[in-house]
């Protein structure tokens, strides 16, 4: 996954967070029925979405990480040619 | 003095304001995604919306209870508006002006009571709101709202219990009924309605001039 893909499910996840803290926040200022359902239920939902999302985000960044690392010892284990090939091929 | 619920409610707001800021300066700002900004990210998407959900769920449960949420459905308005009348003799509003019941007599006399009771008053409440968002209630002919069973004289006998001597001449006599639940407390000729009588929302006057008995 690239890193703007990752950016942009880290983007996603706080939208989500900032709907799911809406909720909450509406049925705390205001303690009616609907609020407090919506609240209870989408407002869990989204806030665990976004954590989901979050973590998933952060996972894929990680895993991304060390298959670089990987790729990179791979490439520094490789034996370097030796000086003088360079100037036989140019030869 | 702030009490309990208004204390929770205060921790649930400053945890999602807290959650909510540092969202925003992520998105607004954008910063590269540095194992320092992870760990922001972290606590504003983790620890602090939980707290706020967590401690909301609570200040929510408690908000429940408090008769002003009740009575903030239109079609419950008449019956908690009687139980907060001090003038009133209704033996709802007897009930509320003792400070045990206080601003919560809604739900001390509705809630059920044992292991779950908490839990299916809840479930109850969840068919109630149910009920409130899916029916015209001002549709002319809708009949008031009803409880889904009849009232219980178990939860009269809460704080009346009848094993205690000295009773009425009534209890004495009826107390076998009372407790097998086939007379009612509140029945005409006990101690009479919990409730006024529902009357007939304005503009459909004579639509039904006596309801059934309200919750």
């Amino acid at each position: 996954m690239s890193d703007s893909r990752i950016e942009q499910r880290v983007r996603r996840a706080c939208l989500l967070a900032l709907a799911a803290l809406g909720l909450i926040v509406w049925s705390m200022l205001q303690p009616k029925p609907l609020p407090v359902v919506v609240a209870m239920s989408m407002g869990q939902l989204l806030g665990t979405l976004s954590l989901a999302l979050f973590a998933y985000a952060v996972i894929a960044d990680l895993r991304e990480r060390l298959a670089r690392g990987r790729s990179g010892l791979l490439d520094a284990s490789k034996p370097e040619p030796p000086p003088g090939d360079e100037g036989s091929k140019q030869g | 003095m702030l009490d309990l619920s208004h204390s929770m409610t205060i921790v649930a707001l400053a945890a999602a304001a807290g959650a909510a800021v540092l969202l925003v300066w992520y998105l607004l700002s954008r910063p590269a995604l540095t194992r320092r900004v992870k760990l922001v990210l972290f606590a504003a998407l983790g620890p602090l919306p939980i707290t706020a959900a967590l401690v909301g769920n609570v200040a929510n449960f408690e908000a429940t209870k408090e008769r002003k949420f009740c009575g903030s459905c239109h079609v419950m308005t008449p019956y908690a508006a009687d139980a907060a009348d001090p003038k009133s003799e209704t033996l709802a509003s007897i009930h509320s002006k003792n400070p045990y019941f206080g601003q919560q007599s809604c739900y001390v006399c509705h809630a059920d009571y044992g292991m779950f009771g908490t839990v299916m008053t809840k479930v109850g409440g969840m068919g109630h709101v149910w009920h409130y968002y899916t029916e015209d209630w001002d549709r002319p002919g809708h009949p008031p709202p009803v409880i889904h069973e009849p009232f219980k004289n178990n939860t009269c006998m809460q704080c009346h219990p009848q094993d205690r001597p000295r009773q009425p001449l009534e209890h004495q006599v009826h107390g076998r009924a009372v407790k097998g639940e086939q007379v009612a407390c509140t029945a005409a000729g006990c101690h009479g309605r919990p409730h006024p009588p529902a009357r007939p929302a304005p503009g459909r006057e004579g639509a039904r001039a006596e309801a059934p008995v309200a919750p």
